[in-house]
């Protein structure tokens, strides 16, 4: 049987953590916390250094400076082994044995984590995660996304308490997405909380609750989604869409009140189109200021939207941009 | 341990070193049955089994490391339990149950056999001969074994592991005789004194007469093994898990 630790509200958490592969810094002093209940993101662009870090909480790589401790026992101290016990792993894809059944995958997993009679558990992770018929197959012959759902099981096992998962949605078809993403999803339900690294901006805002952007090992955003945007200055403004005669007209109205104009392109329309879109941004309590205001001055707009800020332009602002510049730092 | 032997139970590595041991076996028994031991009682079992299960047991213990490595799971077991020189300890008991199991069950299994196709030409096979027999296999495959896994763990590799295993055992190991003052060091002449005076042997393969063994031999052969052993676990522990 496991031992159980006693329960806290921070169950991994990483401080100043530094490792260098040689020249190249592959985390530089990053810090994050994963809060008990939550699915808590690690978002960073290709060879940001998401990996190295779910490696050296989990105790696979070892750090050159900082402190890295899960359900608050620090790496490598005595009670960190059974901290590794309650927590479920999956990294950088899933680790089968191949010539194994994904039943007898599982069965060495359970005996590993000390677990002698697994067997309903094992019938109800595979059957969870769409397996079942699959069971006493060898896994060798599985699909990347059948084995990246044996993954999540093989994670799940011994019912831990945290569950880390990197990329767990990488190889997956679209509707294998949405499947992974709502299993995740409701992962907090059954009391178990987790961290998912991925580089997929839409999977982390869609299922995390709370996010640590991380670029060339470094944090450069923490918090729930809001505050992320918030703490980006990434502020919601409006489209408007308005004839093209009255473009100069409707921008210098808004101007007058102090908000700020920008005619944008739209794949939508077309450059000889009769209309034009603009982007209207500054303190807007309500859209309708804007068509009021508009409808005042005789010009009358045929569209009007939210314009919202998401995680990927503030990821992108953040990270330098979509031109993958992202990665690891060499300090040489 | 029990995920090792699961392990174990459910790879083909394990299963295809038993069937080549018992094609030898058979053929062994069959040549036996055909032409009789030839006087050599004891060589004919150490040809048939004996030999066949030393080769089995380099790949066998390079295989017990090399599978996780060959496979990556070595994270997938660490995040199960970090432990690392638990696994160890783990591994290698598991692998002296099989390598016991199979000699003591393939020995088992000769005397009766091979002294039934012996008995074909008024020849037979004694206790006296396949227990002395067994006994210096065990040491054998076990030194052997414990080496093929100290190999796959310093280079972390399968491949790599058989390769240096093999290199050693067969052409290494016996070259250093050769090497004045360390040559009194070397491995392999310190097993076979040890196994040959198990085997009872009086004269070796040359005609020269066999040393007894002493304690000397015993320490020579643990301190490479633990030696070897000990190299590779510190480099486990101290790697980063790919």
């Amino acid at each position: 049987m496991m031992s159980t630790i006693a329960s806290t509200s921070t169950l991994a958490s990483m401080e100043g953590v530094t490792r260098r592969f040689g020249k190249t810094l592959a985390l530089n002093g990053l810090s994050l916390e994963v809060v008990e209940g939550s699915v808590c993101g690690l978002l960073g662009p290709n060879g940001s250094g998401k990996t190295t870090a779910i490696r050296s909480l989990l105790g696979l790589s070892r750090i050159n400076a900082g402190s890295a401790s899960l359900f608050e026992m620090p790496l490598h101290s005595r009670g960190f082994a059974s901290a590794v016990r309650q927590t479920g792993a999956l990294i950088e894809g899933p680790a089968l044995y191949g010539r194994a059944t994904a039943r007898r995958n599982m069965q060495i997993q359970a005996r590993a984590r000390g677990l002698r009679s697994a067997g309903p558990e094992i019938d109800r992770l595979l059957e969870l995660v769409g397996l079942s018929a699959r069971a006493d197959s060898k896994t060798r012959g599985f699909s990347m996304g059948m084995k990246q759902r044996l993954g999540l099981a093989l994670a799940l096992i011994g019912s831990p308490r945290l569950v880390i998962l990197d990329e767990p949605t990488n190889g997956l078809d679209p509707a294998g997405i949405v499947e992974m993403r709502e299993l995740i999803k409701r992962l907090p339900e059954s009391g178990v909380t987790v961290l998912v690294s991925s580089h997929l901006l839409a999977e982390v805002e869609l299922m995390c609750d709370r996010a640590t952007i991380i670029d060339r090992g470094e944090v450069v955003a923490d918090g729930t989604m809001a505050e992320i945007l918030s703490e980006a200055g990434a502020h919601g403004g409006y489209r408007i869409r308005v004839a093209a005669a009255e473009v100069q007209r409707a921008a210098a109205t808004l101007s007058d009140i102090g908000l700020q104009v920008e005619a944008v392109e739209s794949r939508e329309l077309p450059a000889d189109a009769p209309i034009r879109e603009l982007a209207v941004t500054g303190p807007i309590e309500d859209g309708s200021q804007i068509n009021v205001l508009l409808a005042g001055a005789g010009i009358y707009v045929s569209e009007l939207r939210r314009d919202d800020p998401d995680l990927e332009s503030v990821f992108l602002s953040l990270t330098g941009g979509p031109d993958g510049s992202g990665g690891m730092r060499d300090v040489g | 341990m029990s995920a090792e032997l699961l392990k174990i139970r459910s790879m083909p590595t394990p299963l295809w070193c038993l069937i080549a041991v018992l094609i030898c076996f058979v053929l062994g028994l069959a040549g036996t049955f055909a032409w009789g031991t030839g006087g050599d009682e004891s060589g004919v079992i150490d040809l048939a089994i004996g030999f066949p299960l030393g080769i089995a047991s380099i790949v066998f213990g390079v295989w017990m490391f090399g599978v996780e490595f060959g496979q990556n799971t070595q994270r997938r077991t660490l995040t199960a339990d970090p432990r690392r020189f638990r696994l160890v300890v783990s591994k290698v008991l598991a692998l002296l149950f099989c390598l016991f199991l199979v000699t003591t069950l393939l020995h088992l299994l000769a005397l009766p056999l091979y002294d039934l196709a012996a008995s074909r030409h008024d020849q037979s096979i004694s206790i006296q001969e396949i227990t002395r027999a067994g006994l210096a296999s065990l040491l054998t495959n076990v030194v052997y074994a414990l080496i093929g896994m100290a190999f796959s763990l310093i280079v972390m590799s399968m491949a790599g592991g058989m390769t240096i295993a093999l290199v050693f055992i067969y052409i290494i190991d016996t070259l250093i005789p050769a090497i004045p003052k360390v040559g009194d060091y070397a491995m392999g002449p310190a097993l076979a004194e040890l196994t040959n005076n198990i085997r009872g042997y009086e004269t070796d393969l040359f005609g020269y007469e066999i040393e007894k063994a002493g304690v000397t031999a015993a320490i020579i052969v643990a301190a490479w093994v633990i030696g070897l052993l000990a190299i590779g676990t510190f480099r486990l522990i101290r790697s980063d898990v790919k």
